[in-house]
This record gives structure tokens, sequence and C-alpha cells, in this order.
């Protein structure tokens, strides 16, 4: 789903250098996610997901070449 | 509460003031350069030569950077760039022939920017205001565009991505840290405002 976003504006190349899983305790230290969040999660997600629920990646995407006269 | 996008930016930069303002102060979340180096892998050399007021308010998921630094003279965008420290990292790897566009919409990171300009000398660096949806950068005009922990603070991700890929020159690259979920958050998730700013 990720990928698609990209894609679907033009990107080529999309690739996902690093993915790592997050538990909701680490969670709970970056910025966008407030313990109220993690709260939340942790009530509506089963606990056997919670370790993978979230994952903090590091991407990459080019915008493509377009080469005169082609298609 | 919806999720309004203006009182969402209201409420991303009331955050991000007391970021620059005490960035020591203790937050939920990390923020600082021992945070970067012991968890996101930066490197403790180079950041060692960045000012505190650079470095202190850093609040980064990942390292962007580590899928490759720019070359001397390139272009870099810098999305949502806070006090700097990626940008600042960019802008020594391109140099004093390169340039470094730093855009952000919090009127305390734009400010704070600005002055961490002046106290470098690192002139290839020049901070705009605004905002990732409606990026005030010309078309074609970059070797490179990154963020770091951006996106997701968005209210509208896929204008954000539609105008990196603007602002890219053909072939140039997209590089971006940021945090995803899994599955979809629970609509009830996704409105309250709360959660999508800490």
């Amino acid at each position: 789903m990720l990928r698609k976003k990209f894609f679907n504006v033009g990107f080529v190349g999309v690739d996902v250098a690093d993915r790592a899983p997050f538990g909701l305790t680490a969670l709970a230290r970056y910025p966008l996610f407030p313990p109220e969040f993690v709260d939340f999660v942790r009530a509506v997600v089963p606990a056997d997901r919670h370790d993978t629920l979230v994952y903090s990646v590091v991407l990459t995407a080019r915008n493509p070449i377009v080469r005169e006269g082609g298609s | 509460m919806p999720a309004d996008p203006s009182q969402l930016r209201t409420a991303i930069r009331e955050v991000y003031r007391e970021v620059v303002r005490d960035p020591k102060k203790g937050y939920h979340f990390h923020t600082g350069p021992d945070y970067a180096v012991e968890r996101l892998g930066y490197s403790h050399a180079a950041l060692a030569g960045l000012p505190d007021s650079v470095t202190g308010p850093f609040a980064g998921i990942g390292n962007p950077l580590s899928l490759g630094v720019p070359a001397p003279g390139e272009t870099v965008v810098d999305i949502g760039a806070g006090s700097g420290m990626d940008t600042f990292l960019a802008a020594r790897a391109v140099g004093p022939s390169g340039r470094v566009i730093a855009v952000d919409m919090t009127e305390a990171m734009f400010e704070r920017g600005r002055e961490n300009v002046a106290l470098t000398g690192l002139t290839q660096i020049e901070y705009r205001q605004g905002f990732a949806e409606l990026l005030p950068v010309e078309d074609a005009s970059a070797d490179l565009v990154i963020s770091n922990g951006v996106l997701n603070l968005a209210p509208d991700k896929d204008a954000v991505l539609r105008e990196a890929f603007r602002v890219l020159k053909p072939g140039g690259r997209l590089q971006i840290a940021d945090i995803v979920v899994h599955k979809d958050i629970p609509p009830a998730g996704r409105e309250d405002i709360a959660i999508w700013t800490a």
C-alpha cells in the first residue's frame, strides 16, 4: 500500500531500504504517537500483533528519466 | 474531534515551537543528537561539528541520508526541515556550489533554522516557510528531496508525494524516513487530532 502511493504519483524505483518493527512501548517514544494513541491501539488490536503493527521505514524512490521521443 | 487540517497544523506548530524553545524539557518522544547516534545510526563525528541549536531539537525517526548523500553542487529540498539537522548534513555534502532549500511550516523552526544558517555560515542553505502539501519550490529544480518523520504529520499525504515529485528533476531521488502502520487505523483513531499530533 505504501509503495502504491509512490507509484501512483509517478515515482519509479521505490525501495524500502530499512524496515524495522516497533513494539507499542517503543512507538510511544515518537512524536506522532502519544500515550493516548498507544493505549487506543492496545485496546483495539489483538495482543499478538502489538509487536508488528507499526514499522519505521527508510525509503527511496526516483523521478523517472523521460527520454526524448520515448513513450 | 475531527482532524481538520488547519487544527492539525496549529497543534503541530505548538508542539514543535516548544521543542525549539526547550529541546531538553523531556518529551514522551526522543530528541537530540545522542538519540540520533544511538538509535538511528547517525555518525557521531558528523554531528559533533554542528551546534546544539541544530541538533538539540532534532526529533526525526530515521536517517534519510543513510541511503546516500548528495553530490557536490547538487540541489536538495528538505521537507519539514525543522531546526535542520538533516539540512545541515546535506549542506556540507553539496558544498558551497550546491544548494539546500529547507521548508518548514512552523514559524519557530523557520526562525531557528535561519539563525542556524547565520551561525554556521553555511549560506548554501535557504529556509522557506511553507507547507509540505504546497512546497514553495520551483518545478524540476531538485536533485534530491529528503524528509524525516514528516509524511505522517501531513493531513494529505498524496499531496506531499505529488509535490515531492513535482520539484524533482527527471532522475531525481526521494529519500524519506517515516513510520507506517501495517494495518489501517480505525476511523475513530484517524479522526482524533490528539493522535495525529502528539
